[in-house]
């Protein structure tokens, strides 16, 4: 056990130490000049430039230069943006709160609708539903994920008007911001709109997060599909059959438990794909996250901007990846002993 | 029910076809290929074929309707977009960027991968294990995020994007192919192999290869499809192929002020993109599929 | 009344183009509380047999009989549901490889505790709970572990084969049942445990009144106790009888032949150097059987008639299906 926890932690130090000093390095790829890139200055006069190169270190060597990097990053200096002039960390966390919120709620969703299909896709008793749920899925899976969110919004808001196009919230709701979770943040205030303005955020969050949730349920509906198929062909289920044990407990007590084990792993391993596409979907529904954000920045030449949300953005992955790694030894007493160092 | 085949002798054909015929067999992906094959010639012979240039702006001939519709010309057949350009002829060459461009980027990418990953799957100890250890990093960061960031070095634009996406697909390319190096070389016909004398070209050319290969043709269909979807997505956003470029991000992007008005000018490229990406996906499955069921036989 | 009496057992392979006949018309009785050995070479579809018989084959595997008797009751005029509960009250199996038999992410105590019946413990939850863990105690202790808290909180990966195998046996006799299946419980262990498991399985079938069929393709570990046996060979349930006539009056040839390719050292008619007895030729695969008799190819003994099916005949208590059976007691003379 030990063991293992020492591994995955020299495995997030090296994968730290990788990120930043990619981050650090893009300094010099960018074309722009280090210094305005390193401080996010631009028109730097002559004599503020001595001053300025002297606290970043940039007359030291590079090893210097990125460990005052290092220092700076957790201190919480990021510099400023070339746009606005504002501080990137406090941009970035302003903002990050949004994007994870999609992310979250549409994984929520995915899982709730991906397991209940793939596990009914997986049983032998009827092969039509198999072929229909995985039809779904491929289709699900080769639908462009920008091309779905504009045919949704032509059937939903323009067709039918359920739904708004864009935003997280009506202009006409003021809910004050503590924690920059919407929901909870209007759960928590005690205006006397509550509910309206829950059920108007709800609503904004239907379809943004519907078509990010598309992707990941795809994904899973195959994964479960074929990995229950597995587990139930294996012998220790047919056996637990043979003792007598009627389906539905067969599927509690060994099926469930066996067939969700890749399904945890699969999740890990595809959600940075799925924080791309929350990028994606936030750049169409106009969703104030970190992914338009980072888009804008792109756009606009913003180079601290994009080291910023390049490092936020590979943090939550790595994150992620890592939480759901232990969350997959929790239930699989092999991967504890065997607990390589491995993402 | 025929009790005996007198004719079924034991068939000594080589994986490839095998795979083949059983590929067949299932006629959702049989279809699917034919349309696969189909945009292969669109994107090779689309800009030959198309009746006009994809940049030629007609000023009396704004936002027409498809000709199946009471309001639109035979002349474009697919109608025309908000500048008065042909959507047939901007399909046709968008087609050869988006879906040509990926085919290209996914046959580079697998001959550097397959290169580096060989290279990598023969080596040993800290090497190997430094080696790993950027794979991870890379292999963590979705591919779409790489090709994103890179862009934002180089810059937006066409040649930039399918860099991008080429170096954005490498990582994954290496990691497969190195570890189904290192799983091979470990097999005892490999190790049985190289004690009849064969050096490591021999092994890998008559060892590696043949055993390798159903793998690569299916790992790389599928990633053609990821490809499509990478480059699409970066002219979407706005990084990648930049406006009057014929590429079906673009398009769609650039349609999307007219989106309510024209449906069509937004419709017509997604079923293109749509199309692209399903058959490419289900030929992936299908070969998938069919690989499965010749190792059961 | 018969433990089991099944007639014209057939096991076909169903797949998208074709359909193999993996076991052909067996027929197979037994008696309470009797050991009956199926023997024959890997492959041989013994294992198919017994896995049939608690319905562990998947949806690809057609089963039919004419007749399908255990204990007086007719399975097949049961539902589904019913058959399985039959089934499960009262047939037991032992697999060949105990580990992949075991739920891999669950303990070793909840993997037994499930396989104790529902009926038997009655009284407050608390109490059940406590007489279960109990059993599960007993259990353990029949089969020969003295450690059962420390196998308990196991999971399978843990612990050895031969464990993992006593831990099925105990799981197989938790429901007391009628019939103990073991289908080459022995293969995946050690000589010293596979004695052990031998030992257990007999001193049950004493002390307990429990039918057993013991599959194997060993025949000196079955020889010794079991009453009766049956040979198997490609599908083809070829004889059966009792141990001591098959052993001493073998009428199908290739009987004889599997007992002449075990080299008797005790006897002195071993000479050095001298060539051991082998059948020619090797088992066909299940795509190239040959019709009729399935032993045909490589019978020393085949003529003509031997493209068909040889019906079963009965000579003293002895089952056999062959068109020339072996005469003469070859063992005395």
């Amino acid at each position: 056990m030990l063991n293992y926890f020492s591994r995955k932690l020299s495995l997030l130090f090296f994968i730290t130490f990788g990120v930043t000093v990619f981050v650090f390095s893009l300094n010099y790829m960018f074309p722009t000049d280090v210094l305005s890139s390193m401080s996010g200055l631009t028109n730097i006069s002559e004599q503020d430039y001595l001053a300025i190169s002297e606290k970043y270190h940039l007359n030291q060597s590079v090893f210097i230069q990125y460990f005052a990097f290092i220092g700076r990053i957790l201190e919480g200096d990021w510099g400023v943006s070339f746009i606005t002039g504002t501080s990137i960390y406090e941009q970035v966390f302003r903002v990050l709160p949004a994007t994870i919120e999609l992310a979250i709620y549409a994984l929520f969703y995915s899982f709730i609708i991906a397991i209940p299909l793939g596990v009914l896709a997986s049983s032998e008793t009827y092969p039509w539903l198999d072929k229909s749920i995985l039809a779904l899925s491929i289709i699900g899976f080769s639908m462009p994920i920008f091309w779905l969110a504009l045919l949704l919004i032509l059937v939903f808001s323009i067709g039918l008007g359920w739904f708004p196009t864009s935003g997280r919230l009506s202009l006409i709701y003021n809910i004050p911001s503590s924690s920059g979770f919407l929901l909870w943040d209007i759960l928590r205030s005690n205006v006397d709109y509550k509910a309206e303005a829950f059920v108007d955020a709800l609503r904004h969050l239907a379809l943004p997060s519907f078509v990010l949730a598309a992707y990941p349920t795809t994904v899973l509906i195959r994964t479960t599909r074929q990995s229950m198929k597995d587990v139930m062909n294996t012998n220790y289920v047919k056996a637990a059959k043979a003792k007598g044990l009627s389906t539905s407990q067969l599927l509690r007590r060994h099926g469930l438990r066996n067939g969700l084990l890749p399904v945890i792993q699969m999740l890990g391993m595809h959600f940075g794909t799925v924080i791309t596409l929350a990028m994606v979907t936030e750049v169409i529904f106009a969703w104030p996250g970190v992914g338009s954000w980072l888009v804008d920045a792109i756009h606009q030449r913003d180079y601290p901007a994009i080291q910023g949300g390049l490092l936020v953005i590979s943090g939550m992955v790595f994150i992620a990846t890592i939480l759901f790694d232990l969350l997959y030894m929790i239930f699989d007493p092999i991967a504890r002993i065997r607990g390589h160092g491995k993402i | 029910m025929v009790k005996f085949r007198f004719f079924s002798s034991p068939n000594n054909s080589s994986p490839l076809r095998q795979l083949w015929r059983l590929f067949q067999r299932n006629h959702f992906a049989l279809v699917a290929s034919w349309v696969f094959i189909f945009m292969i010639l669109m994107a090779i012979l689309g800009p030959l074929l198309a009746p006009y240039s994809p940049y030629m702006q007609q000023a009396d001939m704004l936002l027409v309707p498809p000709s199946w519709d009471v309001n639109g010309y035979i002349q474009s057949p697919f109608g025309t977009d908000a500048l008065g350009r042909d959507i047939l002829s901007r399909i046709l060459a968008g087609i050869s960027y988006s879906f040509g461009l990926a085919i290209v980027a996914v046959a580079l990418a697998l001959s550097l991968g397959l290169l580096i990953g060989t290279l990598a799957g023969f080596s040993k100890g800290i090497r190997a294990s430094f080696l790993n250890h950027i794979l991870d990093i890379a292999l963590t960061m979705p591919s779409l995020l790489i090709a994103i960031v890179i862009v934002a070095i180089l810059g937006p634009g066409i040649a930039n994007s399918f860099w991008a996406v080429v170096l954005a697909m490498l990582p994954q390319f290496i990691h497969h192919i190195r570890t189904e190096v290192a799983d091979l070389l470990d097999k005892d016909f490999v190790i049985a192999y190289r004690l009849d004398g064969a050096n490591n070209w021999q092994v890998f050319r008559f060892a590696l290869v043949p055993n390798m290969i159903e793998n690569i043709v299916i790992f790389s269909t599928m990633a053609i499809s990821a490809a499509v979807l990478d480059i699409v997505v970066l002219g979407f956003i706005g990084i990648g192929a930049q406006s009057p470029e014929p590429e079906l991000g673009t398009m769609i992007a650039d349609s999307l002020g007219v989106f309510y008005l024209s449906p069509w000018t937004v419709m017509l490229p997604g079923i293109t993109l749509f199309l692209c990406i399903l058959s490419t996906n289900i030929v992936g499955d299908g070969l998938r599929h069919a690989l499965k069921e010749r190792r059961l036989q | 009344m018969r433990l089991l009496d099944i007639r014209n057992l057939n096991i076909e392979l169903v797949t998208n183009d074709s359909r193999i006949k993996a076991v052909e018309s067996a027929n197979f009785s037994m008696k309470m509380a009797e050991v009956s050995g199926l023997i024959g070479e890997s492959g041989s579809g013994k294992s198919l047999v017994a896995k049939a018989l608690v319905g562990m084959l998947n949806n690809r595997w057609q089963v039919t009989a004419d007749r399908l008797h255990f204990m007086g009751q007719d399975l097949n005029r049961m539902s589904d549901v019913k058959r399985r509960k039959v089934i499960s009250d009262n047939i037991s199996m032992i697999y060949q490889e105990p580990r992949s038999c075991l739920d891999p992410t669950t303990n070793i105590f909840s993997q037994l505790e499930e396989s104790l019946p529902d009926y038997e413990f009655s009284g407050w939850f608390g109490v059940r709970k406590e007489l279960r863990v109990k059993k599960c105690i007993r259990l353990l202790h029949k089969v020969g572990i003295k450690e059962h808290q420390k196998v308990f909180n196991s999971y399978p990966h843990m612990l050895s084969e031969g464990i993992c195998q006593k831990i099925m046996i105990a799981m197989a006799i938790a429901k007391e049942p009628k019939l103990l299946i073991a289908d080459e419980p022995t293969t995946a262990l050690e000589s010293s445990t596979s004695l052990q498991v031998i030992k257990l399985l007999r001193s049950l079938n004493q002390l307990k009144d429990m039918g057993v069929i013991f599959i194997t393709h060993d025949l000196f570990s079955i020889t010794s106790w079991a009453d009766s046996i049956n040979v198997m060979y490609c599908g083809q349930l070829i004889e059966s009888g009792l141990t001591k006539n098959i052993i001493n009056s073998p009428k199908h040839p290739y009987t004889k032949a599997l007992f002449d390719s075990e080299p008797d050292f005790n006897s002195q008619d071993v000479n050095n150097k001298q060539k051991l007895y082998a059948l020619k030729g090797t088992i066909p695969t299940l795509q190239h059987l040959p019709i009729g008799c399935r032993l045909g190819p490589r019978c020393p003994n085949a003529q003509k008639a031997c493209v068909k099916m040889p019906e079963q005949q009965k000579v003293k208590g002895q089952y056999f299906r062959c068109h020339y059976p072996l005469t003469q007691n070859w063992k005395k003379a």
